[in-house]
């Protein structure tokens, strides 16, 4: 089951890559649909094997066998813990993403739209990301307590920085031959914004958001590292601590599992958009 | 009547893009402005558009002063400047959802004051359809700019510039990008949709066949500081054909402008 979940995702996330590429490795495998479908299933199956092999000169504690993994997987879902754990990390990084990309955008449109604004406050946003949050979390914990906002925080700072640097490229990337056009047809400032600038910017601002999306779970996890009695942080932190290093993969293959949902979330919205019809 | 009166520019960064440059342009007529590149064309154009400020001189259209962006005066540009996320007919309907959307005027006659009642945005439709069929693009209503040929997006911005009725239509090289088949169609499709609609144009080209072939009138500029070396009037009847290029009168015509722009220009 959890071997099937795993296929799933890997195969929808390399037609995601596939979608993007336009290199050589395309070209071969058009020529080659059965080998482009079987290719992700082939690359898993050899992962598992390699994994497995491995794992025969090793003790459990240091490399557990897929097997017990997935054994430690289903014995968390049946006693419901590792959905409480999911759940208590989601509730963290979700808010965390949503929090993150509005402060990118009440930051990023004035950045873009004016010069002043850019000068103001630019140097602080890429100070912002020398940041080495790691280091910085224990302080937020000690500023709002070590709760759910604190968490929700340390999300939406690690989630910022690539949102708001697509905001203000994806708002500066309106050809200048559309600005002419808007200005000719005299269009105010809020029309060209809404019906020109931001439809413009949407390639930029779900490439940003892909990234933020994936880092939403980092930044989740960064947090109950250090003070959680749940999530999925906090289950890799009592495996550590038990030499259960089955269960520490474990949360880390969901981790990892659930970034690609996110990922793939966001790039479903974006095909219901039909953004990549802009390509200007 | 468009004026343009004694205009200079020079750009904040020291380049004198127009000297004393003079046009006249009265209702319904045609010209073509024709120089070597980088003569201050396009800053013309841009100026007549009321896009920039010229460091001197002034634009009249019917005697009021030129100074922005006028309802009245209709762009198109080398670019066809489609949005890529709009069909063929919601492009065209762009100029209406804008900040002149109050002045739209039906067919040039009755004044629609809210564009948004239904009455209005039936007429709106059966106007866009018309348009559409005007410029050849029937069936490609629903069609994205990604899925045109260039030559087709531009029959989109013509159509998108005539939306509003304007008196007056500025064309910059509009064909400049496109194949000689491409190129011929289109002119050909321009020069029929305005002659109809007595649409007063300005356009800015490379390409004296061009100009003879569209133009009442080809003004030829210099090199830059761009100013007015003489103008060419063309008699040839209307409407023009591609096969009026193999008369006598044509190559004259083509000759006459040539000649014009390879004068040797004054040093002063």
């Amino acid at each position: 089951m959890v071997q099937g979940a795993v296929l799933m995702t890997a195969t929808s996330t390399s037609e995601a890559l596939a979608t993007r590429s336009h290199g050589p490795a395309k070209q071969v495998m058009a020529r080659h649909p059965a080998a482009s479908r079987f290719a992700p299933l082939i690359s898993l199956i050899l992962f598992i094997l390699v994994w497995q092999l491995l794992s025969l000169r090793y003790p459990p504690f240091i490399l557990p066998g897929p097997a017990s993994v997935a054994e430690r997987i289903v014995e968390k879902l049946a006693d419901g813990s590792l959905i409480v754990h999911i759940a208590t990390t989601l509730s963290e990084a979700i808010p965390g993403l949503i929090l993150g990309a509005l402060a990118a955008f009440a930051l990023g449109v004035p950045i873009a739209k004016s010069p002043l604004a850019d000068r103001l406050l630019s140097p602080f946003i890429v100070a912002s990301q020398g940041i080495p949050f790691i280091a910085v979390a224990p302080l937020l914990f000690i500023w709002f307590g070590s709760g759910l906002g604190a968490k929700i925080l340390v999300c939406a700072l690690i989630v910022f920085f690539p949102i708001v640097i697509n905001v203000i490229a994806g708002l500066r990337s309106t050809p200048p031959v559309l600005r002419d056009l808007f200005r000719s047809l005299g269009a105010t400032p809020a029309e060209t914004f809404f019906k020109l600038e931001l439809p413009a910017a949407l390639p930029f601002i779900f490439a940003g958001l892909r990234v933020g999306g994936t880092l939403s779970m980092i930044g989740a996890i960064t947090g109950e590292f250090l003070s959680a009695d749940r999530g999925l942080g906090f289950m890799i932190n009592l495996g550590n601590g038990l030499y259960d290093t089955a269960l520490v993969i474990a949360g880390v293959l969901t981790i990892v599992l659930i970034a690609l949902g996110i990922y793939s979330a966001i790039r479903l919205a974006e095909r219901a958009l039909r953004v990549e019809r802009w390509a200007t | 009547m468009l004026i343009a009166d004694h205009i200079s520019h020079t750009y904040p960064n020291g380049v004198e893009a127009l000297r004393d440059f003079s046009l006249h342009v009265s209702r319904g007529q045609f010209v073509a402005i024709v120089g070597p590149s980088g003569c201050g064309k396009s800053t013309l154009l841009r100026i007549l558009a009321g896009l920039i400020q010229p460091s001197a001189g002034d634009v009249w259209l019917d005697g009021e002063r030129i100074t922005q962006p006028s309802p009245r005066i209709g762009l198109m540009f080398q670019d066809a400047a489609l949005l890529p996320w709009r069909t063929v007919e919601q492009n065209i309907r762009l100029p209406l959802e804008l900040g002149r959307k109050t002045t739209w005027r039906g067919n040039g006659n009755s004044e629609i004051g809210d564009w948004r009642s239904s009455d209005a945005q039936s007429l709106i439709s059966s106007s866009i359809a018309d348009l559409i069929h005007l410029v050849g693009l029937s069936g490609f209503e629903r069609a994205y700019p990604r899925e045109l040929s260039g030559g087709m997006a531009q029959r989109v911005a013509l159509a998108r510039a005539l939306i509003t009725h304007p008196p007056v239509l500025l064309l910059d090289e509009p064909f400049g990008a496109l194949d000689a088949m491409t190129r011929e169609s289109l002119t050909d499709s321009v020069e029929d949709i305005l002659r109809e609609t007595g649409t007063t144009a300005v356009m800015v080209t490379h390409s004296i066949a061009e100009a003879v072939f569209l133009a009442d009138q080809i003004v030829v500029c210099s090199p830059r500081p761009g100013s007015v070396v003489g103008s060419v009037h063309v008699g040839l009847p209307r409407p023009r054909a591609w096969a009026m290029e193999s008369w006598p009168e044509f190559g004259a015509l083509v000759g006459h402008v040539r000649e014009l722009l390879t004068q040797p220009t004054p040093t002063t």
